[in-house]
């Protein structure tokens, strides 16, 4: 059972959480966090995490037993945390505009572009929500 | 979410895709996740039966079309988390 709380939208035992077209953008399992995060080659700069190793791009993972978090090594912006607060639940924040991509979460929810995904429950899809 | 679960869901979605379009062999993907259900958790089945109704026979729950809006130029340094160097001359940084 995972339960992932990613900006105000609740996606229950997803495999992927968001895709890009064809190509999945964001995985993430649990006990421990492990995080697959990959970018589309549109973006403007790459970034691919393959289970908290960095593969390709400027980041860098810090992990802890029920937290991960990934930082560019310029700057130091916050891209990304997952935090295990319950066996089964985990918090997710994101923000890839330093990457290029206009998607981050706030309080409002998830945003994507000029569109804001909110207060949604997602139970069971193979890709919570594709993007194209 | 565990294997089990993984492959019921995946299953479920295949008969529920068939199911639509009133395909026979839905009847048979229906027999096979049966015996998949008691390899299930107390807690599995629990969530299984308390989900509401949601077309869990589309792979994808939310589609979002997005355009050139969605590709920007990448928030740079200017926005910067941390300085870069060390703060000076202040009476109080906080």
């Amino acid at each position: 059972m995972t339960t992932v709380v990613l900006g105000t939208n609740k996606l229950e035992n997803c495999e992927w959480l968001i895709a890009v077209g064809e190509q999945p953008l964001l995985q993430i399992e649990l006990d421990p966090v492990v995080v697959s995060l990959v970018l589309p080659e549109q973006a403007s700069l790459p970034l691919v995490v393959q289970r908290n190793e960095v593969a390709r791009g400027d980041v860098r993972i810090v992990q802890s037993e029920h937290d991960v978090g990934i930082f560019t090594t310029e700057g130091y912006l916050l891209i990304f945390n997952a935090t295990q607060l319950e066996p089964d639940h985990v918090v997710v924040h994101i923000d890839l505009r330093p990457f290029g991509l206009a998607i981050f979460t706030d309080g409002e929810g998830l945003h994507v572009g000029k569109s804001i995904i909110a207060h949604n429950t997602i139970q069971g899809a193979r890709t919570a929500i594709a993007l194209g | 979410m565990s294997p089990e679960l993984r492959r019921y869901l995946e299953l479920e979605r295949a008969m529920l895709a068939l199911d639509e379009v009133r395909d026979p062999r839905a009847d048979t993907l229906r027999d096979a996740m049966d015996p998949l259900w008691f390899d299930l958790s107390d807690e599995e089945q629990g969530w299984l039966n308390s989900r509401q109704e949601v077309p869990l026979h589309r792979p994808r729950c939310i589609t979002l079309v997005v355009g050139r809006e969605f590709y920007v130029e990448p928030m740079t340094a200017e926005f910067r988390a941390a300085p870069g160097g060390p703060i000076k001359g202040w009476y109080s940084a906080a």
